[in-house]
Parts: structure tokens; sequence; C-alpha cells
């Protein structure tokens, strides 16, 4: 009689060991889900930062638009013959006298698709 | 048209022998305002003289598929377009339009080949008046492009150094 109940009592105690480890492992891994899903929502919110501080490699980044914005008409033809009148005058001097200072000439009207 | 070819840059320095030499072979293109001298990628087959009024070259630029001519350069009286008819592969590497009602003296590469044949001097000095021309191009290209190339890497771009 007192054997089985040492038995049953065993019993129940490894039961609710199993029980009480069951337990625990799913909370840990509840924990963990969580954990995950808040960094990636961090991550997430940090990544358009990310992408637009990534150098391009031919745009740079006071680059003009994409040219699919831009409205190539007389205004913007106007614009850039303007912008190649005033880059030529600035190197004139080059053409005839070379140097890095007729070179380097500061370019005061950039050209920008309004 | 012997004074519009002695006023010539491309023929300066010519004496009046061979100015009437040239005169001779020369032929007188009249365009209106907008019409075409010749377009990019053309075969080049005459080296023309501007005698009045003015042309602009000017370079195709493509925006979101639309495609227009952006001038680089107007040249007026006495300033030479068209020299890829003398230098091969004789394609024009820029459109010539007149900007206004224009006049163009216009020489044919196998006639002034001829000449040259005949009169080295000539070919020495038309010659070294298209080197010239080529000279200041590339070097005028080189700045804009090292410009460019500065303005693109570096966000301040090009900056003044003096």
């Amino acid at each position: 009689m007192s054997s089985t109940l040492i038995l049953v009592l065993a019993a129940s105690f490894l039961f609710g060991g199993m029980v009480l480890l069951l337990t625990m492992g799913y909370l840990e891994t509840e924990q963990k889900r969580a954990l995950e899903a808040q960094q990636q929502q961090a991550e997430a919110a940090q990544q358009p930062a990310a992408i637009v501080a990534m150098p391009g490699f031919f745009a740079a980044p006071h680059a003009n638009p994409p040219s699919t914005l831009v409205v190539f008409d007389d205004a913007m033809v106007n614009r850039l013959e303007h912008h190649v009148r005033l880059e030529q005058a600035l190197v004139a001097q080059f053409v005839h006298h070379p140097s890095l200072d007729n070179l380097y000439r500061h370019q005061t009207t950039p050209v920008h698709a309004h | 048209m012997h004074d519009q070819i002695r006023a010539a840059e491309l023929f300066k320095g010519l004496s009046a022998s061979r100015i009437q030499r040239l005169a001779a072979i020369g032929r007188t293109l009249t365009l209106r305002t907008g019409e075409y001298l010749f377009l990019l990628g053309d075969s080049a087959q005459y080296v023309s003289v501007v005698t009045s009024g003015q042309v602009d070259l000017c370079c195709p630029i493509s925006f979101g598929g639309v495609v227009k001519d952006i001038t680089v350069e107007s040249v007026g009286p006495g300033k030479t377009v068209g020299w890829s008819a003398l230098v091969k592969p004789f394609r024009f590497t820029l459109s010539a339009r007149a900007a206004q009602a224009s006049e163009v003296m216009a020489f044919a590469r196998p006639e002034l080949l001829q000449v040259f044949e005949t009169d080295p001097e000539i070919e020495r000095l038309v010659l070294g008046g298209v080197s010239e021309l080529m000279a200041n191009r590339l070097t005028m290209f080189q700045a804009l492009w090292m410009r460019e190339l500065l303005r693109t890497f570096s966000p301040d771009g090009p900056h003044e150094t003096a």
C-alpha cells in the first residue's frame, strides 16, 4: 500500500515537473518571439534612413530628381543652354591658359529641374 | 567671296592667289532660321565657314523619352563648322542649325583634297587651323567634364581656388 502511494507520488512529481518544464519552455519561446518581433520592427523603422544614407554610385546626394519627373519643355532647354553657356564662359580661360584656378572656378548656377 | 575667305579663321594667313584657288571650289549655301546644315552622325562631306548670321552647334539630349537639341556653341561670321569632314571617320559629332537666317561657304572634301595635293602650303595652313579648332574643342570638353566629375562626386561641387 505504502509502496503504491510512493509510486503515485513519484509519478505525480515527475508529471508535475515535466508540465512545469514544458510551461517554462513555452513561456521562454514566446518571450523570444516577442523580442524578435520588436527587433524586426525597430530595424524596419530604421531601414528607410539607411537607404537614404547609402551613397549612390553615379548619383550624388544632391543630384536632380529622376528624369521621369522632369518636364522637358522649352524652359528646361533654356535652363540647360544657360548652364552650358555659363560653364563654357568659366572654362574659356582654361582653354587658352590651362591652370587649376581656371579649371575649378566656382559655378554659380547649378541646373535643377524644378 | 574672296573677302569672306580672307576673314575666315580656317584660312588665316593665305595669300591672295591661294584664296583665289579656294574661292573657285567654295559654294554658298543659304539657311533659313531653324534649318539644319547637318545632323549628328551624318556623313561629313563638307567643311563650312559661316559668312553671315549665326549657326548653333547642338547636341541632342534625352529626358523621359523626349529628345531635344541643346545648343553647346554658337558660331558667327568667320567661324568654321563641320571640320569633321577633314578628320576620320568623317562623321559629324554635333548638329548644326541656323539660329537666324544665315549663309555659309561650303567646301567639299574631294575638291579640298585636290587643292591640298597641288598646293601643300594651303594644306599645311588649313590643317593647322583644323588642329587648333580640335584642340580648343578637346580642351573645353575636358574642362567641362572635369568640373562635372567633381560636381558628381563632391557634395560641394567645383570650388573657388582663387
